[in-house]
């Protein structure tokens, strides 16, 4: 029951750990199993395994303990020869593991998995070799010790891989040989090669693990000292100390309190600015006014720390990503190296956590699509991996997000023709596109949703789920290509979703906010120039049609007397509509609060703001304005 | 069953004194031959387990014959007889993948040891 409370402890270490390993296995498939690695995977498994033992965890720590013994075999020398794949699904059992402890109890079975672990330990991996190092010393009295050596080597090739012989046999076979030899071999048995090579010219066989000679860090600690590698205590205490766990809702309610207080220190510069211009009180206001000043200093200020406490370098987004390329790479037959930049880079958690979608998307077109099969590659001249590289960097209102690769590069006129094919524009008005206006039409919903498009030229579907993802976090997606040499998408992202520049409106003596990002621009249309069909309204803007919706009628509110005359336009999805207000009332910064549970979801609103005045404005979602005016565009032409 | 040996000497006394501590320890020799030459025709002839190969004998040396014997059979396996300082020519034997070698003079049981190292 005690240990119970501890089970969000548990939870959150178990990602770091899961994380952890999943990183160090890709590098173990990479560079092999270099002590240090080895040890850090082991440390996190052995934690694991240990947490989990206590909590009673039975299948985690089952399978944690077998992928410690399979480490065991590595630090022992063994060859990690395609034990990269099975530890990964070790890490994805684990994950599934976990959630389902989180949701109250271990369903997935591991039995399999360790079976498989196991097999792979006693040999049944590729070629059953593990690599040890042979030192033969001979008497003093051995004649002919030169000869001698190369025998002994002779007969040790009968029996096992001989890899490398220090001092290399051309000098031995010139003799310079002292009285001993090394040999670095891979043999099924090294235990045998002892009694193999005793004789009576031999004073001594010492066989031992190969990594004996590589590390001498682990000379100290024989196959005994399993399961007692030490975290560093110093370290793991002084990070203890200076970090603390906060459950994003805390930081949430914490940020709403001080978005509270932002709007009762506007208020108190109002009071202030009132009692000022009565004469009487004067030397009262101006002290008001001085204190609801300060108070305002610090508000911001608490704002600003709030805001950072909630931002998350991107590298826990980033993070994900060697592992989810390396395998879409293995199942399209290509080789792709995997380069993140920035890291360090922060954004706040709600962005993050919303812009993973349309990365993986971006991710998995370029190794799809963009980068090529190796043997093309090198046919073209290029090295035979391909390079994806997921970069972030601040900018001064926000981040920028870039994913490159230097594959394909996009084929505009591909792009062209299928877009003609679809019918989304004539060949003519194809024809006359620029190369800019071409690559945008990746974009087009048509075009990218068509189910029977898999690949358009070097980009696949979806693209538009992209940017309408990226937009509705207030961002933008841009892209730039060069046939040949490969794509490049830029997302723009906001720092933080919790405060946003809005245009307030107002509307049958309501208030909204429309965040800035949905609105194209603000014009004026007199009554008289809105066209009616039934209850569906049109305009003419610049030429064009453009459906309108009235908020009201968005949100199914009753319509208000008088008419509006101002029109917003807001876009989302790539479409345009012109939404019908009595006024604008200006633009500002505002803190956004979600809607209360009563409330609920309602289409069209994102949230709340709460206003200088102390007054409570519903913000305005744009995309879903669109969704909803062209449903009513449809009932229109049915009706 | 017991391996087969062909003993290869041009010394009467050193094939004598061999096939002696052989047969003691129970090995089977098939054949002797007394140079290089000599020492081909009978492995073809007698395709045995194991041969001791002298080093310098004439007509075709015991190097030469160890080439000879692995180009006709890879698998043979050879043990040189060598005198003291004849290093250079055991290690060129060693090379041309004879599997062990004895000093002469040796005694009895470090031939037979070779050789049951040169049948493993």
């Amino acid at each position: 029951m005690q240990l119970q409370r501890l089970l969000p402890v548990f939870l959150s270490e178990a990602d770091e750990h899961l994380q952890a390993l999943e990183e160090g296995v890709l590098q173990l498939e990479r560079l092999g199993p270099t002590p240090g690695l080895v040890a850090d995977l082991f440390r996190s498994v052995h934690t694991l395994k240990g947490s989990a033992g206590a909590l009673g965890f039975r299948r985690i720590a089952e399978l944690a303990h077998a992928m410690e013994e399979v480490l065991e075999a590595l630090r022992a020398g063994r060859a990690a020869d395609g034990l990269a794949d099975l530890l990964l699904e070790c890490v994805d059992t684990l994950r599934a593991l976990r959630q389902e402890v989180s949701d109250g109890g271990e369903r997935t079975d591991v039995d399999a998995l360790v079976e498989r672990l196991r097999a792979w330990e006693e040999g049944g991996a590729k070629d059953g070799l593990h690599p040890v190092d042979v030192r033969v010393r001979l008497r003093e009295d051995c004649p002919m010790r030169a000869a001698r050596a190369l025998a002994l080597l002779r007969l040790l090739r009968e029996h096992a891989h001989v890899d490398q012989v220090a001092p290399p046999e051309e000098a031995i076979a010139q003799g310079q040989l002292e009285l001993e030899f090394t040999a670095r071999v891979r043999a099924r048995e090294p235990e045998a090669l002892q009694e193999l090579l005793a004789g009576p010219e031999v004073e001594s066989v010492r066989v031992m693990p190969a990594w004996e000679a590589r590390d001498e860090r682990w000379l100290d600690l024989g196959p005994q000292a399993r399961g007692k590698l030490p975290d560093d205590p110093e370290l793991t205490r002084r990070a203890s100390l200076r970090t603390v766990r906060v459950d994003v809702e805390r930081l949430d309610r914490l940020m709403n309190l001080v978005g509270e207080l932002v709007v009762d220190r506007i208020r108190f510069q109002q009071i202030a600015e009132r009692l000022r211009s009565l004469d009487r009180a004067n030397g009262l206001a101006q002290e008001l006014a001085e204190a609801a000043g300060h108070l305002g200093r610090v508000a911001g200020d608490l704002q600003a720390q709030v805001l950072k406490a909630r931002m998350l370098p991107i590298e826990h987004l980033f993070s994900r990503f060697p592992r989810y390329v390396r395998d879409l790479a293995q199942r399209a037959g290509k080789r792709v190296e995997v380069v993140l930049e920035g890291q360090d880079t922060e954004l706040d958690r709600s962005v993050i956590e919303q812009i993973g979608g349309p990365l993986m998307h971006l991710v998995r077109n370029a190794v799809d699509h963009g980068i090529e099969p190796p043997e093309e590659r090198q046919r073209l001249g290029k090295p035979a991996a391909g390079r994806l590289r997921l970069a972030a960097v601040q900018e001064e209102e926000g981040i920028l997000v870039v994913v490159e690769d230097d594959g394909r590069g996009i084929d505009t006129d591909r792009v062209r023709e299928k877009a003609v094919a679809l019918g989304l524009l004539s060949a003519e008005a194809a024809a006359r596109l620029s190369e800019e206006e071409a690559v945008e039409l990746i974009f087009h919903p048509g075009l990218s949703t068509a189910s029977q498009v898999t690949d358009v030229s070097g980009r696949g579907v979806g693209m538009d789920a992209v940017r309408a993802g990226v937009q509705a976090l207030g961002g933008s997606v841009e892209v730039e290509t060069q046939r040949g040499h490969g794509t490049r998408f830029v997302l723009r992202l906001p720092l933080t979703l919790a405060i946003v520049r809005a245009l307030l409106v107002s509307c049958g003596g309501e208030r909204y906010a429309i965040p800035l990002a949905g609105v194209q621009e603000i014009v004026e249309v007199p009554a008289e120039r809105v066209h009616r069909v039934g209850s569906y309204r049109t305009t003419l803007l610049r030429g064009n049609v453009l459906p309108l919706v009235s908020v009201h009628e968005a949100l199914g509110l009753p319509a208000p007397e008088g008419s509006g005359r101002f029109l917003c336009v807001v876009t989302g999805a790539r479409r345009r509509v012109g939404l019908w207000v009595d006024r604008v009332l200006g633009e500002g910064e505002i803190v956004v609060k979600p809607l209360g549970s009563y409330l609920g979801q309602v289409e069209g609103v994102s949230g709340a703001t709460i206003l200088g005045d102390g007054r409570v404005a519903l913000i305005l979602e744009p995309s879903a304005l669109v969704r909803l005016a062209l449903r009513e565009e449809e009932l229109a032409h049915v009706g | 069953m017991s391996a087969r040996v062909l003993v290869v000497d041009d010394a009467l006394f050193m094939r004598a004194m061999i096939r002696e501590a052989l047969t003691n320890s129970g090995f089977q020799v098939v054949a002797e031959a007394s140079n290089g030459e000599e020492a081909v025709a009978r492995y073809e002839e007698s395709r045995p387990d194991v041969v001791t190969m002298d080093i310098t004998m004439p007509q075709m040396d015991g190097v030469q014959a160890v080439r000879e014997i692995l180009r006709r059979d890879p698998s043979a396996r050879i043990v040189m007889v060598s005198a003291m300082g004849q290093q250079a020519l055991v290690v060129e034997a060693i090379q041309a993948g004879a599997r062990d070698f004895v000093v002469k003079p040796f005694d009895q049981t470090r031939l037979v040891e070779a050789i049951r190292r040169a049948l493993r």
